[in-house]
């Protein structure tokens, strides 16, 4: 299945679920707002791909010029490089808003996810590098 | 790393965008390569010196090399 007729879906079905989302009586408020609020994200993420795609058919050269600056290798360097900073900032971050979580004796459940999240990051980061070991 | 690439470029009489284009890399990459801040990959290396019809090393000045100059001078 092509990405534009995945993105039409997307942009059909994320369109339903937050209108959904808004509209069904039945939904209790905050499931609701959870429908819409994922609808609404997968409506703008199909929507930012035809409306992308369409540009691009009609400006070739500028197409051209956007994929060369994405497959750029000192941009792509970059890109990771920034990402992989950023990614280590925010983990250690989420480790600080569990501390600050049981000082301020807030629910357990909130300081245990936030540790979850700093150990999965962290397994995630050496599987990783497992698998890029053999592969580069 | 130092190299030859802006004295090759300039020799030929073309800007960085022609050459960004022509590799198919941003102006940006040539830029950075031409003051020494970024060192290309192989194929990128090789593709610089197909263009400019020579080897790498002729492009491409690598540093031990440059110390052992300087000794020997």
């Amino acid at each position: 299945m092509n990405r534009k007729i995945i993105s039409w879906i997307m942009l059909v079905l994320g369109g339903i679920a937050a209108i959904a989302g808004m509209v069904v009586p039945s939904l209790e408020k905050r499931y609701g707002g959870a429908i819409f609020g994922i609808g609404f994200t997968v409506f703008f993420f199909g929507l930012d791909y035809l409306v992308n795609r369409r540009y691009d058919q009609k400006h070739p050269k500028e197409a051209k010029q956007k994929q060369i600056e994405i497959e750029d290798e000192r941009n792509k360097a970059i890109r990771f490089r920034a990402k992989a900073v950023s990614g280590d900032v925010v983990q250690w971050l989420i480790m600080a808003a569990a501390y600050c979580n049981i000082i301020a004796d807030g629910a357990l459940w909130l300081t245990l996810l936030m540790v979850g999240i700093f150990t999965l990051r962290s397994i995630l980061d050496f599987v990783l590098r497992a698998k890029y070991e053999k592969t580069m | 790393m130092k190299n030859r690439l802006e004295e090759l470029r300039k020799q030929r009489g073309i800007k960085q965008e022609e050459l960004a284009a022509i590799l198919e890399v941003s102006r940006q990459t040539i830029g950075s390569l031409e003051n020494g801040r970024y060192n290309p990959s192989i194929l990128l290396a090789f593709k610089i010196a197909k263009f400019f019809d020579k080897s790498i090393e002729e492009i491409f000045i690598y540093e031990e090399e440059l110390s052992d100059e300087s000794k020997n001078n």
